[in-house]
């Protein structure tokens, strides 16, 4: 690790340092977070030579303390992406949210849900529609519920899933859980997005339901909300009203679908994208 | 519990409010649920300050409203009565 690359990331006050000595690991990570690296930082080119994920190889990182070694890129970015992304979010001071996230420009659309819940197939639903990726796991807002921060980590998909636009993506076929890497070629706007217009689509896959569509109202949509945090019941006093008050303002729907192919014809629109 | 008119009441220590127009979201987190008080709810919830009696909290509704004694002490009732069924509610 003498002569690894080096990377510094940092988001409130916390800052990672990351090295590996496998430059298109390096290239990949500083490009997928390049928001946390600082004004000053130059810039990534666009991707491009990135490894077959699945092919076997050796792949050494460290951060701060910690060295791992993974058996191939697709398992080390995997791996890393998560790592990363929480040792910037623990304790940033913000409410932390296990959820999708997508622009127009005016209008934020979070899509919040468990694992599995269809987080991405709705994202990338939405980026069909001409809005513009900002995140499809995590996104984390400051307390005055007036700015989201994108964490753009790489999206991962089911095979099965319905594929990306090829101008927007690359998409790599991967062993790792039968899934797919799909990675972002455009960065997204990385600065902190002010929340104007909000809506949020609370989306449910369950094999063999039927496609439901449901206003929600702001009970609701905050009782949903709550299960998607990753800090709020640490810090209730000083979270919840930024968690209600997304609530309040938003518009919010909970959309239940049985397979991927549902997703178009369920999730709602709304007037900017129209 | 029994409502006694003479008695102040108060919202528990383990609520959290959040005004959503003349609603009210409420979050007890003894069991992470949420309430929504419908308006006239929460008028009442916003009166059970655990210093005034029923009495007082119909007179100050009625006088900041202009309603009829009547009406007011319906309004508070029932919204005592709602809070209560709720479980967000303690004598003080």
């Amino acid at each position: 690790m003498t002569d690894a690359p080096s990377l510094t990331f940092a988001f409130g006050h916390n800052t990672v340092t990351f090295s590996t000595p496998n430059r298109a690991l390096c290239d990949l990570m500083a490009f997928v977070f390049h928001a946390f690296r600082g004004t000053d930082a130059p810039p990534v080119a666009a991707l491009r030579d990135v490894p077959d994920p699945a092919q076997e190889a050796e792949y050494v990182a460290r951060m701060d303390g910690d060295e791992w070694t993974f058996a191939s890129f697709g398992r080390a970015l995997l791996a890393l992406e998560d790592r990363l992304a929480y040792r910037l979010l623990a304790d940033s001071g913000h409410l932390l949210l296990h959820a999708g996230a997508v622009t127009d420009g005016e209008r934020i659309v979070l899509i919040p849900g468990p694992s599995g819940a269809g987080k991405s197939s709705v994202t990338l639903e939405y980026v069909r529609r001409g809005f513009r990726f900002i995140a499809d796991e995590y996104v984390a807002l400051d307390v005055a519920g007036a700015c989201l921060h994108p964490f753009p980590r790489s999206a991962v998909l089911k095979t099965a899933a319905r594929d990306w636009p090829a101008e927007e993506c690359l998409v790599l076929e991967s062993d790792v859980g039968a899934r797919s890497f799909v990675l972002p070629t455009h960065r997204v706007a990385l600065d902190p997005l002010p929340i104007g217009d909000l809506s949020i689509v609370f989306p449910r896959h369950a094999l063999g339901s039927q496609t439901r569509v449901q206003a929600l109202d702001a009970a609701q949509a905050c009782a949903r909300l709550l299960p998607n945090t990753f800090n709020f019941e640490d810090e209730e006093d000083r979270l919840w009203p930024t968690l209600s008050g997304l609530a309040v303002r938003a518009t919010a729907f909970a959309v239940d679908f049985g397979d991927a192919s549902d997703v178009p014809g369920a999730v709602p629109a709304f007037p900017a994208s129209d | 519990m029994h409502l006694d008119t003479a008695r102040s009441y108060t919202l528990l220590d383990a609520l959290h409010l959040q005004e959503d127009g003349e609603q009210l979201l409420v979050l007890d987190t003894r069991s992470y649920t949420v309430h929504q008080l419908n308006a006239s709810a929460a008028l009442v919830a916003r009166l059970c300050d655990g210093n005034s009696t029923c009495a007082e909290m119909v007179a100050t509704l009625a006088g900041d409203h202009g309603l009829q004694t009547r009406e007011a002490a319906e309004i508070v009732f029932r919204g005592l009565s709602l809070l209560d069924e709720q479980g967000l509610l303690a004598a003080a």
